[in-house]
């Protein structure tokens, strides 16, 4: 019989390796037969299963799924044949399961041709896991086989059960070119299979009886396949074919009706998608996490009715989806045999609906999509996906896709002094550390430090090996941890780069290391071993340019080397073989190339950590290249398919955003650093704390970088007091690194970032390193004995007497002060960048702006800014100076408060302001901004009120001064001299009612004027011109010269009705605001104003009899030294009131003779000094007056220049004497920029714009000229700010 | 290697500078700009040897009243090359490799390049250290004799990669 032949030719041929001829012969043989014994040859596949179902294992699996299957009609026949196999059954499936994967390796390795490993795996497990599959199908779906295996399962299933069912009831009937058809299918997507088979040697770990079963079946389907081949070609024509064809599907068809499944091939999968007459799909909601269980006991359940020889259950099949959390699917007819399968089922939400999938969405419902953790095999990488360990490189050591689990070996993240705490029994449940403890290999001498139990070599069961327990729970394997996860916690790696695998095989390489001297052949040996250990790994595609070069690694061609010219489209490469003997390009198959680098080149990193990295090549071993970087100066290791040529011949700018390597960046923390190296996605930022010996780099993302901070211009001084300026040389002098000379790069507040030449260190020799500590190259005082007149820089350059008289009584009062911040003085005005640490700690309001009325603690404060951290925000913030208040700061009394209490809101009124130095007098000039010194006493705003400018940024009317002005700046009684400050002279002491000086009072007859003392009960008021508003109301206009005094009684007298922008005090006690307080009406209304105080910028509302008008804001006096902008240009009205404090007019408060400007000139600036100077009495023409104003200038500038300057100076006659004198003048006096900004506007502003000039040039040249280089850049800024002024004013 | 070329090079002078010493104040000027300079053609112009010419002075027209001076020069400039074999002094001894200038120019040698007879020290200081004769050592300021296996030309700067993996190459002797 052919079913004997077939079988012992199956039995026989699998143990030989057979060639092809052989199989040759094999295949004509099976023709042969098939053509002799037609349709018995379907019976092929199953003879010898049916037949040796009881000595064969595997055969009885086969049998016992018909079965369940057809439990109907096959019950009576094999009941008593399957009992006692039953039992066995699932633990033989498993069996079979591992066994399979566990063979498969070696299988694959023995195998001589290597193309095909993969699938001979595939195929040897297939046949091992025949009978588990039919078991299991739901576990095995989610391998990569299934659906090629259900397939095929399918079709011996259906096969076997068509012939049964022929058998019994037709027997061989009218279709045999059916059933041929049928087990075509079958056998042809055997193929592949049944090819490998061949190759195979089968394994012994598989029992005798075992391997015998699976030879067999894969000789039967070789055997069947080449008899329907040869039937096939059998078929002369297509018509025959076709006939064949329409037979079989309407076979088919007739099966399905019957509700016997026959699945094709995959070709005919595609055209037997579900039709309305099959049966459906639905979709189950069960438990969470319990899918699997839910089908499991489905299973069972027909099991047990099968047993118990109840009625099958009306379903065909349950499917559970692992990526479908909570729902099953059940393949049915009907809903209703849907619900009485689940019928008592746990798990199963019985009352939620069963959805019925639509036909279109039913194959890809059940279709298993290739994951890609099936690829997981031994020795793959992964990394782990969560927990401690997440991101971490592991390699599987041992993969069970049946549990779903895989055992990975992964450098161990133990946190030792955790485990102790725990083995001592001291663990007090703490939380584990928040920080992720170090990768490191394990070593006894940790165990023996913390005095954790340690079992040496316990043999594991799972891993077969042995290995060392740690605290009766970390298994552990040559310093690894070996660790069995659920497959879904770990993913496949991509080809792990270089560094990473040696990081995993530090351990390795250290012991190797010790053992051998030198080390460095072990370590590249090891590097190999690394290499190769990549092929596991998932390969990425290698991507060939043209150019490259490339060195063929297999084949013929091995060693030939070449450059890349085209990447052919079907995996091939065209090169250009350097060779002398091959001339013509030729097709080369990527897998056989490398690209290939000699030694010197220049190359950039593609991938991996070092990504973006150039070099040059140093080093090339096999695979691995050593490229020494660039940048870093160091060397690191690459495969050599992570490298491209770099045609660049510079470096490639790394960057990082907007930030590139060695800019000085400003972080979100404020803190400064310079980027000293740009990984991938961090700045490693070298901070100011740095010292040269210990630098403080950190790792900064991208969105902690606030801004580049752009210091060409920024200077620092050395501890010789030169200037250093980048791109200078510098030694370090003293502290760490002493001795090390390096080229400055950047400088910020004292830090210098530079390089350091020759030696180089990490970071490409970039240093941080203190100016203070360093010396420049060249310096001229070596000793640094002349520091003492360098230590002030500008500022304390040889003091002008009128520098001394400039100074403010406060400053005078600390000279001391001054000396101990040399610093704040030495850039003499330097707008910015100052440090103010009077407001750090306090707690301020935010009063404008986008964060006006938050609070917050300062935390830094500059001249401009203060960072301030929120309390209702977890952030800090910069706020401007003049938007920001002291909510518990009241303005004290007399502080005209004009700059924000803020200002100094720590300090009480008489409190010492050691920030406070002369220079920043200096720094008030008018050209220098709006924000110094606005306020002006000729200022008309429309309604003859005085209003400050709000936005004093840095008012000098501070409290502290404010003391002083406000009493001798009003009241004829008080000390008329700057001089002789008084802060105990408020003439206001003691008085409780409400005409305080300064206040505006109308007299009985009309007249107005300000209250200037008090006599006993009387009251002293300088008579001033009123004038009518608009609205009718009669307001003081002005204090003239000829102001009259009178003494009035306080009874007759009121207090002048307060208008719109007029500046009020608060003289009433007990009110909403404190008596004292001033502000700014913003609206009356019957008898009540709105108005803004000036100290907390908040709106209050007081009666009108509580305030009093008061004429200007206190600011506009502060006697010591100001400048007072005057109206703007344009505002030329000939009305302009000359509201002037001249000579005539001492009681006004200022004591000094004042220059004035008058009438129609409008000028932005007079000036005078405390130091008295006979008053410019001005009228006349414009001209006139700016001769005036500019001789009033100069005689006040004068004042203070050194007494080198010329008499010239202080009478000029003629305008070019005087430019001459003004020159001569600004290069000679200490403090230039202030006189002669203040001369160049004023002759802007009178249209002289020549002069104007003349003097701006003569600035420039002083500014050329000047020694030090922030005096240099001042000058030419305040050049330019004239110069923009000027064209800006024509 | 090293090649005496000529060059030219225009020098702008400040009219402060209009007078009798005018030309040593070019000639300096060419010296401050070129000496050290580094460019990828012809690497480090190590010394400017002679003015070959000085044309006339042109006015710029920028307002400034400078001066500008067309210079023809010639100049000693130092090129190095690959496979070039040159004398260098150690700067840096690491376990990498160790750092050498020729002159401008910095070296690197890797000790991958470095012969395996010799290995890495750090006992007292750095150093690269010839098992088979003690007294030849790698240190801080000795000289070596290597070639260059690659190079690297930016803007102002040339690096080199060297070896010394090879016959006749190494610490100079005495």
């Amino acid at each position: 019989m052919s079913d004997a032949e077939a079988e012992t030719a199956a039995e026989e041929k699998p143990r030989v390796k057979e060639d092809d001829a052989e199989e040759k012969k094999k295949s004509e043989e099976a023709g042969e037969s098939g053509g002799e014994s037609g349709d018995d040859d379907d019976d092929d596949a199953n003879v010898g299963s049916e037949d040796e179902s009881g000595s064969d294992d595997d055969a009885s699996d086969d049998d016992e799924d018909d079965d369940e299957e057809e439990e109907e009609e096959d019950e009576d026949e094999e009941d008593e044949d399957e009992k006692p196999a039953k039992p066995k059954k699932p633990a033989a499936a498993s069996d079979d399961d591992e066994d399979g994967e566990v063979k498969a390796e070696p299988a694959g390795d023995d195998d001589g041709d290597g193309s095909d490993d993969g699938e001979i795996m595939t195929a040897a497990k297939a046949k091992a896991q025949k009978a588990a599959k039919k078991k299991e199908k739901e576990k095995k779906r989610s391998r990569n086989q299934f659906v090629d295996d259900v397939a095929d399962d399918d079709d011996d299933d259906g096969a076997r059960k068509r012939k049964k069912k022929k058998g019994k009831k037709s027997g061989k009937d009218g279709r045999p070119g059916g059933n041929m058809f049928i087990d075509d299918m079958a056998d042809v997507e055997d193929d592949d299979e049944e090819e490998d088979d061949e190759g195979d040697d089968i394994d012994e770990d598989l029992g005798e009886e075992e391997r015998e079963a699976v030879m067999r079946e894969a000789e039967q389907r070789v055997h069947a396949r080449y008899e329907n081949l040869e039937r096939m070609e059998r078929m002369e024509n297509e018509e025959e074919l076709e006939a064949a064809l329409k037979e079989r599907y309407a076979a088919h068809r007739a099966a399905a009706d019957y509700g016997d499944v026959g699945i094709g091939t995959e070709v005919d999968q595609q055209a037997l998608h579900p039709t309305v007459r099959d049966p459906k799909l639905w979709l189950v909601t069960v438990k969470q996490g319990k899918e699997r269980e839910v089908v499991v006991c489905l299973m069972q359940k027909a099991i047990n009715l099968h047993r118990s020889g109840k009625g099958a259950m009306a379903i065909k099949s349950a499917v559970v989806q692992d990526h479908l959390k909570s729902y099953v699917y059940v393949e049915a007819e009907r809903e209703d045999h849907v619900k009485k399968a689940l019928a008592g089922l746990r798990h199963v939400y019985h009352s939620k609906p069963i959805k019925l999938v639509p036909i279109a969405e039913m194959v890809e419902s059940v279709t298993v999509t290739k994951k890609k953790v099936s690829n997981i095999k031994m020795g793959s990488w992964v990394r782990m996906r969560g927990g401690a360990y997440k991101g971490d490189l592991a390699k599987i050591v041992d993969v069970n896709f049946a549990d779903n689990q895989c055992t990975v070996k992964l450098v161990p993240r133990f946190d030792y002094a955790h485990l102790q705490a725990k083995e001592e029994g001291t663990h007090q449940g703490r939380k584990k550390a928040n920080l992720r403890p170090p990768a490191r290999l394990f070593t006894e001498a940790m165990s023996a430090k913390y005095n954790l139990p340690l079992e040496r070599s316990r043999h594991d069961r799972r891993m077969r090996a042995n290995v060392d327990v740690l605290c009766g729970q970390h298994k552990l394997m040559d310093g690894y941890y070996v660790k069995t996860i659920s497959l879904a916690s770990c993913k496949l790696a991509d080809a792990p780069a270089l560094d990473e695998l040696q990081r995993f095989s530090t351990g390795e390489e250290a012991t190797e290391a010790k053992t051998s001297d030198g080390g460095r052949a072990n370590a590249a040996a090891n590097l190999e071993a690394l290499a190769s250990s990549l092929e596991g790994a998932a390969k990425r595609e290698q991507n060939f340019l043209p150019g490259d070069h490339v060195i063929c690694v297999d084949g013929d061609l091995v060693n030939l080397t070449g450059v890349v010219v085209h990447d052919n489209a079907d995996g091939s490469v065209k090169i250009t073989p350097t060779h002398d003997d091959i001339h013509e390009d030729i097709d080369v198959d990527k897998q056989t190339l490398r690209k290939y680098f000699k030694v010197g080149s220049h190359v950039r990193c593609v991938h991996g950590v070092h990504d973006g990295e150039s070099g040059l090549v140093v080093k090339v071993e096999g695979q691995v290249t050593t490229v020494f970087s660039d940048v870093k100066q160091e060397e690191f290791l690459v495969f050599s398919q992570d490298l491209a040529d770099s045609k660049e011949v510079t470096r490639r700018v790394e960057s990082i955003g907007v930030f590139t390597i060695h800019d000085l960046v400003q972080l979100e923390s404020s803190a400064v650093g310079m980027i000293v190296r740009v990984e991938k996605d961090a700045a490693m930022v070298m901070m100011a704390s740095s010292t040269a010996d210990r630098p403080d780099v950190r790792p900064v993302k991208l969105h902690d970088m606030r801004r580049k901070l752009m210091d060409r211009r920024v200077t620092a001084s050395d501890a010789g007091m030169e200037t250093i300026e980048n791109g200078s040389m510098v030694r370090i002098v003293d502290g760490p690194g002493k001795g090390m000379r390096l080229t400055v790069k950047h400088i910020n507040r004292g830090t210098l970032w530079g390089k350091v030449r020759g030696d180089v260190a990490d970071f490409g020799g970039i240093v941080a390193v203190k100016a203070r500590s360093c010396r420049v190259d060249g310096s001229k005082s070596k000793d640094g004995g002349n520091d003492a007149n360098r230590a002030g820089g500008f500022a304390a350059a040889p003091q002008s007497p009128g520098a001394a008289l400039l100074r403010s009584p406060a400053a005078r009062q600390q000279p001391m002060q001054m000396q101990d911040a040399p610093r704040a003085g030495r850039f003499g005005g330097g707008p910015v960048g100052r440090r103010d640490n009077s407001l750090v700690g306090t707690t301020i309001k935010v009063s404008a702006g986008v964060y006006k009325g938050y609070k917050g603690k300062v935390v830094d404060a500059t001249e401009t800014t203060v960072r301030v951290e929120l309390q209702a925000q977890a952030r800090t913030v910069t706020v401007q100076r003049n938007q920001i208040v002291m909510p518990s700061a009241a303005p004290p009394w007399g502080g005209a408060a004009a700059a924000p209490a803020a200002y100094q809101p720590a300090a009480p009124a008489t409190a010492p302001t050691p920030a406070r130095t002369p220079m920043r007098e200096y720094a008030r000039t008018p050209a220098y901004g709006d924000g110094i010194g606005s306020v002006t006493p000729l200022r008309d705003d429309g309604a003859g009120g005085r209003t400050p400018l709000r936005d004093s940024a840095w008012n000098p009317a501070t409290p502290h001064h404010d003391g002083g002005v406000g009493g001798g700046g009003w009241d004829d009684d008080a000390p008329s001299t700057a001089s002789a400050p008084a802060p105990s002279s408020d003439p206001d002491a003691g008085y409780a009612g409400v005409f305080v000086t300064k206040a505006v009072v109308s007299l009985p007859d009309g007249r107005q004027g300000v209250v200037r003392a008090r006599k006993n009960g009387a009251v002293v008021v300088a008579i001033g011109t009123t004038k009518t508003l608009p609205n009718g109301v009669v307001t003081l206009d002005a204090l003239t010269s000829a102001s009259a005094m009178e003494t009035v009684p306080e009874s007759v007298l009121t207090l002048a009705p307060a208008q719109k922008k007029d500046n009020v005090v608060v003289v009433t006690s007990g009110e909403e605001q404190p008596r004292g307080a001033t502000a700014v009406v913003i609206s009356v209304d019957e008898g009540e104003c709105v108005m803004k105080m000036d100290g907390t910028k908040e709106a209050a509302m007081m009666p009108a009899t509580a305030i009093a008008r008061v004429p200007i804001p206190f600011s506009a006096l502060d006697r010591t030294f100001t400048t007072i902008p005057l109206l703007s240009h344009g505002a030329s009205s000939p009305a302009l009131p000359p509201l002037v404090p001249a000579a005539s007019e001492p009681g006004f408060g200022f004591g000094v003779a004042a220059c004035a400007s008058f009438a129609a000139i409008p000028r932005r600036m007079i000036s005078w000094s405390a130091e008295g100077l006979a008053p410019a009495r001005l009228d006349a023409s414009p001209a006139a007056a700016s001769d005036a104003t500019l001789c009033a200038f100069l005689k006040t500038s004068s004042a203070f220049a050194s007494p080198a300057a010329p008499a010239s100076a202080r009478a000029p006659t003629s305008v070019l004497t005087r430019l001459f004198a003004m020159d001569s003048f600004m290069c000679a006096s200490s403090s230039p920029r202030l006189s002669s900004v203040a001369a160049a506007a004023t002759f802007a502003e009178s249209g002289r714009f020549r002069l104007a000039r003349s003097i701006c040039s003569a600035m420039r040249r002083a500014a050329r000229s000047s020694s030090s280089s922030s005096a240099r850049s001042r000058f030419a800024f305040i050049a330019w700010r004239i110069f923009s002024s000027l064209s800006s004013g024509r | 290697m090293f090649f005496h070329i000529e060059q030219e090079k225009n020098i702008v002078l400040e009219p402060m500078y209009f007078g009798k010493r005018m030309r040593e104040m070019i000639e300096s000027r060419v010296r401050q700009e070129v000496e050290g300079s580094c460019t990828g053609r012809h690497g480090y112009i190590v010394m400017v040897t002679n003015i070959v010419h000085i044309s006339e002075g042109m006015i710029t027209d920028d307002g400034t009243a400078r001066a500008k001076f067309h210079v023809k020069y010639s100049a000693i400039a130092f090129r190095p090359f690959k496979n070039e074999v040159l004398d260098c002094v150690v700067v840096q001894v690491t376990k990498f490799g160790f750092f050498a200038e020729a002159g401008p120019l910095k070296l690197f040698v890797s000790n991958q390049l470095v012969p395996e007879e010799m290995v890495f020290e750090s006992v007292d200081e750095n150093a690269y250290v010839d098992k088979t004769d003690i007294s030849h050592r790698i240190v801080k300021d000795i000289e070596v004799r290597v070639k260059v296996v690659g190079l690297r030309i930016d803007h102002n700067e040339i690096f080199c990669v060297a070896t010394m993996k090879e016959p006749y190459l190494g610490p100079s002797p005495a």
